[in-house]
């Protein structure tokens, strides 16, 4: 919508306005997961990533490309994600809003194994948790996630390291190892 | 009078829920190391069943849940054995002790320590019920499920939707 | 399963983290909140216009909103009860066919 007689500001203000859509389009699943995945909570997940698009929307004229776009989504989303736990005081491992798989989706792995590992993801602590949403639904490496969490790419290494020990030892004892009758 | 009144409030199960899950069971909370805890009453089914596709494994979900008033699950589990006693589920296997329920599976393994029960409710040759108590060393599943239970509703959705197949025959005790 | 190796951990974390997709209706209704948001070169218009009808208008978007928020949680609760019940009638059963299988 172009308005006559516009300024610089303004001109920038339509430019950006054209690309909010498309960000929103091509980026929704990528942030809404992120919520989803962290507090297993659909509806708390879809509101985040609504406040998430709405901040976007209000500081569009910092984002220099598409890029610079998804780095700022994911870094305001986890933020925005920890902050929420932190300030909810959420236990996730005792939440009530277990979060299926979809039904409409088509699982490759089985949907009770998928469910058990997201509930032992969403009880390690905010922290970890991220790293390992990062790692493994982003595809992020350290160096990556450490720039989203402005933390150490040291300290990521080692958290993920303890978290998926964590993880694995604990699938083993799902899965039947080290049971006693 | 007021006596009266308060042990009647007290006795009243939550919500729409026919059986009062006991707070022996309440209290295994604080020891799980997970929980699932779903409460779904008429209005909820009634809600959720609105989101439900009119095709599909999701139609017959649907039709399934209609004649249903809820759908309770408690689920523990736990990072040892032993942090639940056959005490804890006393009182709430009490209640499906006497009529209108009857047991109609129970399987124990006591090798490997695992007891499974499944009960139904019957009124006027419908079942209105079903409870489901599944316990194993470090896992205890409670499923309470009311209204008309439709048990052909039940075992057609097998294999869809995560809906195993269930025969109507009846189960064997041990 | 057998002790789980990196590789396979890897695999299953990629597979229960996988994106899903937002509930229906969300691009346009964070595109409805952001117009809203947007002002009009003629600010005394738009304000007086978000007041009379925005007021009204936004409440309602906002309640199928909420609606369909609370609607999709509680079919992700029902989903959820549904699955378990079935994982604990399909144990039973395996049970009780094994044994009268003589297993």
């Amino acid at each position: 919508m172009a308005l006559a007689g516009t300024t610089g500001w303004a001109a920038e203000a339509v430019a950006a306005a054209l690309s909010f859509p498309d960000l929103l389009r091509n980026h929704q699943s990528m942030v809404f997961s992120i919520g989803l995945h962290f507090l297993r909570d659909r509806a708390a997940a879809e509101e985040i990533a609504q406040d998430v698009f709405l901040e976007l929307h209000r500081h569009i004229g910092e984002i220099e490309s598409d890029a610079h776009a998804i780095f700022w989504l994911r870094k305001v989303a986890s933020r925005k994600c920890i902050d929420a736990v932190r300030r909810r005081k959420l236990r996730v491992a005792a939440a009530l809003e277990s979060v299926p798989e979809p039904a409409a989706r088509e699982d490759r792995t089985d949907p009770m194994l998928n469910r058990r590992l997201q509930q032992l993801i969403a009880a390690l602590p905010e922290r970890p948790r991220m790293m390992v949403l990062l790692r493994y639904q982003e595809d992020l490496m350290p160096d990556e996630i450490a720039r989203i969490l402005e933390i150490p790419v040291g300290t990521v290494k080692s958290t993920l390291q303890r978290a998926l020990g964590v993880l694995k030892e604990k699938l083993n004892r799902l899965n039947g190892e080290g049971r006693r009758g | 009078m007021k006596w009266l009144i308060v042990g009647a409030l007290i006795a009243l199960p939550l919500a729409a829920q026919d059986i009062k899950m006991p707070a022996s069971l309440e209290r295994l909370r604080e020891k799980a190391s997970e929980v699932v805890d779903v409460t779904l009453d008429a209005s909820m089914l009634q809600l959720a069943s609105r989101f439900l596709s009119d095709k599909g494994d999701q139609a017959k979900a649907k039709k399934l849940v209609s004649g249903l008033k809820g759908i309770y699950v408690r689920s523990f589990e736990f990072d040892r054995a032993g942090e639940w006693e056959p005490a804890d589920l006393e009182p709430l296997r009490a209640q499906l002790k006497t009529a209108p329920w009857t047991r109609i599976v129970g399987v124990v393994s006591n090798k490997k320590g695992e007891n499974a029960e499944v009960y139904i409710k019957s009124e006027n040759g419908q079942i209105t019920g079903l409870t489901v108590i599944a316990a194993e060393p470090r896992e205890l599943t409670i499923v309470n499920i009311v209204g008309f239970v439709d048990p052909d509703q039940l075992a057609d959705l097998g294999g869809h939707f995560g809906i195993p197949r269930l025969e109507k025959k009846q189960g064997q005790k041990d | 399963m057998d002790n789980l190796d990196r590789l396979l951990l890897d695999r299953l974390l990629k597979e229960a983290m996988r994106r899903q997709d937002p509930p229906v209706g969300f691009e346009a209704r964070v595109l409805g909140m952001t117009r809203r948001r947007t002002t009009s070169w003629k600010p005394w218009l738009a304000i007086a216009a978000t007041l009379i009808i925005g007021g009204g208008l936004g409440w309602q978007v906002d309640q199928e909103r909420r609606d369909r928020v609370q609607g999709e949680a509680a079919k992700a609760k029902l989903e959820l009860a549904l699955r378990i019940t079935s994982a604990k009638l399909q144990k039973i059963q395996k049970t009780i066919e094994a044994r009268n299988q003589g297993i």
